[in-house]
């Protein structure tokens, strides 16, 4: 028996569902579900590190007394301060290296990572005016640490974008 | 039954909201292979239907938290999937409101009887011009009203209406041309 078009496509509609999608559309997804979920990471991190790197600051700057108090662990610190500054500025020469080819990554924690290095540049000065204060040494190393970090993620970030874009080329 | 996969469903949704990426598949899998078929038929080839399909689905993942109950979530999820098969379209010049085809000569009259199969169908309408495909593929297969298409194409109800009365008439020259090729 013959039917109406309309009645004969709306009566097959399920059997016109046949085709399954390629197992790489959900590797797609879930390569892009995965980054931005790092760049969630990310942010959160960091947001937590400048909100500790600012209370830590609020707390020591009013407290201008020079601290008279044995510093027995001071050089060690100092020690530690440039090591992280090295490793921010070995980090931020690899990020920099791939800033012409990936501009918009390049940007994306730029503004956060100036935050940071503001801070520390702040942190830096309250050293100085606080005599060499360890609690304040302490957190221009947690500070550097973080940038360390945050450097790490955009590089890793950057490199995964790459490996996309040229899977068959020697990455890195 | 129905209630039961509702359940389930809203139990996945909470997984993939907690960023659960197991649940993520796992809904993935529940949907994929009807948003593809729909993909498939508005873009008319698997390239794009393959894009539109990765495209939306990323941004149902990242937008989970607007998703409100109001309707079933097939029904949230292939309305992404529609738009962004027809931005995708647009996007790529191969639809604009000035391209709809408005004054084909079509002699066939739409309420033509048939005993055609599913294949023959489906053969038929991957030839229809584009704006006749995606209006009939959203009236009919997909079950939006003329308002909704109208909304989804940037096209007003009236245009909807008469292109899916053209598109009508075209599928059925198209599939009466082909039974009688089939005849002689």
């Amino acid at each position: 028996m013959k039917n109406n078009i309309e009645q004969l496509i709306r009566a097959q509609r399920k059997q016109m569902d046949v085709q399954e999608p390629p197992d790489r559309v959900w590797a797609g997804i879930a390569e892009a579900l995965q980054r931005k979920q790092r760049r969630r990471t990310m942010k959160w991190s960091l947001a937590a590190g400048i909100a500790a790197a600012m209370a830590a600051l609020l707390w020591l700057l009013p407290d201008k007394t020079p601290d008279y108090r044995p510093q027995p662990a001071a050089a060690r610190l100092q020690q530690m301060e440039v090591y992280y500054t090295s490793l921010v500025a070995t980090k931020r020469l690899q990020v920099n290296k791939y800033c012409g080819d990936y501009h918009e990554l390049c940007n994306d924690f730029s503004k956060e990572i100036d935050t940071l290095n503001n801070m520390y540049q702040t942190l830096k000065a309250a050293y100085k005016e606080t005599d060499s204060n360890e609690a304040v040494l302490n957190a221009m190393i947690g500070n550097l640490k973080e940038q360390a970090d945050l450097l790490t993620l955009q590089l890793q970030v950057i490199r995964d974008t790459r490996k996309e874009q040229q899977p068959a080329e020697n990455i890195l | 039954m129905a209630n039961t996969n509702t359940e389930q469903t809203s139990a996945l949704i909470d997984r993939c909201r907690r960023g659960d990426n197991r649940a993520q598949y796992e809904l993935y899998r529940a949907y994929a292979k009807a948003m593809y078929n729909s993909c498939l038929r508005i873009t008319g080839n698997t390239t794009d239907a393959e894009d539109v399909l990765q495209e939306a689905f990323i941004e149902a993942f990242t937008h989970l938290h607007t998703y409100r109950h109001e309707a079933s979530f097939g029904a949230w999820l292939r309305r992404i999937v529609v738009n962004r098969a027809v931005n995708h379209l647009k996007k790529r010049k191969l639809l604009l409101p000035g391209q709809l085809p408005d004054e084909q000569e079509t002699t066939e009259d739409d309420a033509y009887d048939t005993d055609a199969g599913v294949q023959q169908i489906c053969d038929a309408m991957a030839l229809l011009p584009d704006g006749y495909r995606i209006v009939l593929n959203l009236y009919l297969l997909e079950g939006y009203d003329h308002e909704e298409i109208g909304q989804i194409m940037g096209i007003t109800v009236s245009t909807s209406k008469s292109q899916y009365s053209r598109a009508k008439k075209k599928l059925a020259e198209i599939l009466k041309k082909q039974e009688h090729e089939k005849q002689y």
